[in-house]
């Protein structure tokens, strides 16, 4: 099957939905073909794979001490 | 959901028992205007003469008038929330086409506020009135900068016809297709839960159960309901505002006010979205308040995005080393990148990729189209990246030959 070729411009506009698995089958065969030749766009998905992977943790935002209890003892005196 | 179907404590006039030519008109004028619906004349078809004069008075304040009706019918949404009404805010006014099924879902939340100055004047006027006495100085102040004292007048007579209405349709215990409402008064609305709670049998109380347990008073049965999604809040809270303590002050604003206000909870969403958008909206309201010369508009939210995206490099990230995730530096330049994204680009960012919600999800909590949601995540994610790959990949400092590897113009 002949695959048709894409931009940089355009694999760059659909890369986040890449990620999240939502190109349809030809769009997604496109941009891999895409990736195979260029090294930019390649630079561009794994950066940008790796920064949604890095958050997943939830680490950027720790809770404070006693936020738990300060918020129960609030609700209960309302 | 049987234990809450009841009869109709003032049932509907049978068609064939509607013999006065005017009343019939109304009736049958109400299946195409819809606000308010056929059920609620059948209803007052009782006393004809009085149905009759309410419909004109109705018919002068909400669709004729001076004020925009589109402005009319977000406020009457708005005031059936707060009283609690579900019959009256689950209609709408097809002239009000424009209103869009999240517009009506953020009248749902309590601290809510429209992103048009003009329509958030009226919307804070109908507050007021119905929940208060109506005379907070500082909204008269508002309403007078974009409402002549005509236009003041027919906005208090159809917000206290409305709230008034809306106190009708709740007692008289009506539904729009002319059966009988299965949400007795003071309980709340579980449409789209019954099912599940029906097939499947369960030993930990259901959400609606807990939430209607909270509406009684149980602070307990209130805080499990928080429990589960406090992390969510607080992360919400703290990552708009960008200090932890601004952030648990916003978060227990927020549950304070979900309290306050469950009975109009609908139950269409999750509670935990619901809990969320009150928390986004309560972190703004904060943004505004305190600090709005420190930070982009929050109407900006609004606006298109942006244009097209070009990389500022092509930083060479391809795999993130174990030790580098647990580099200080590393945490601490994601944690800055994230702060210095446009608040529009940070929310969506925060719900999905942070906190894990669905796209769906997200565009439910801020208010926005899916594919919104997913243009905004695009620019969240390729700015964090164009941030933070050069730094990983030792190419900042110009000196070394990586930076101009990266930057081939």
């Amino acid at each position: 099957m002949k695959v048709i070729e894409i931009s940089c411009l355009e694999v760059w506009r659909e890369i986040s939905n890449y990620i999240e698995d939502g190109v349809d089958a030809e769009l997604r065969a496109r941009m891999e073909a895409h990736f195979k030749v260029c090294a930019h766009c390649t630079a561009i998905l794994d950066g940008t794979r790796n920064v949604v992977k890095l958050v997943t943790d939830g680490v950027e935002y720790p809770m404070p001490d006693g936020f738990s209890q300060r918020l129960y003892n609030k609700i209960k005196d309302k | 959901m049987t234990a809450l179907t009841h009869a109709p404590n003032v049932p509907q006039v049978a068609d064939t028992d509607v013999n006065d030519p005017k009343l019939r008109q109304v009736i049958d004028g109400a299946a195409i205007t819809k606000s308010p619906p056929q059920a609620w004349y059948r209803t007052m078809g009782h006393n004809p003469e009085v149905a009759k004069a309410f419909a004109n008075y109705w018919d002068l304040l909400h669709r004729g008038g001076a004020v925009p009706h589109q402005i009319k019918e977000l406020a009457r949404i708005q005031i059936a929330q707060m009283i609690g009404c579900d019959f009256c805010a689950r209609q709408t006014s097809p002239l009000a086409a424009t209103i869009t099924e999240e517009e009506k879902a953020c009248c749902a939340l309590p601290n809510w506020e429209h992103p048009d100055a003009k329509t958030r004047a009226a919307l804070h006027y109908a507050r007021t009135l119905t929940l208060d006495d109506g005379r907070d100085t500082a909204v008269y102040e508002e309403l007078k900068e974009y409402y002549s004292n005509a236009e003041i007048i027919e906005l208090a007579a159809f917000f206290c016809l409305t709230a008034g209405g809306n106190r009708m349709a709740k007692s008289w215990s009506i539904e729009p297709h002319g059966g009988v409402s299965a949400i007795p008064a003071g309980a709340i609305s579980i449409h789209g839960r019954e099912s599940m709670g029906a097939s499947k049998p369960h030993l930990e109380p259901t959400e609606a159960e807990l939430i209607q347990r909270a509406c009684q008073g149980d602070k307990e049965a209130f805080y499990s309901l928080v429990r589960p999604c406090e992390r969510a809040v607080y992360t919400t809270a703290v990552s708009i505002l960008n200090n932890p303590e601004d952030a648990e002050e916003v978060a227990q604003e927020a549950v304070l006010k979900a309290l306050a206000h469950l009975a109009g909870f609908r139950g269409e969403a999750k509670f935990s979205t619901w809990l969320i958008q009150i928390t986004i909206n309560e972190a703004r309201l904060k943004l505004r308040k305190d600090r709005r010369h420190l930070y982009e508009s929050v109407d900006e939210q609004r606006t298109s995005e942006d244009g097209e995206y070009f990389p500022k490099d092509f930083a060479d990230w391809r795999e993130i080393p174990s030790e580098a995730l647990q580099r200080k530096e590393v945490r601490e330049a994601l944690k800055c990148a994230i702060a210095s994204l446009p608040l529009k680009y940070r929310e969506v960012f925060v719900l999905r990729d942070v906190q894990q919600l669905k796209i769906e999800e997200a565009a439910q909590i801020l208010g926005i189209t899916e594919g919104s949601v997913k243009t905004r995540l695009l620019r969240a994610r390729l700015r964090l990246r164009d941030a933070l790959a050069p730094g990983i990949d030792g190419s900042w400092s110009m000196g070394k030959p990586e930076y101009q590897k990266v930057r081939p113009w």
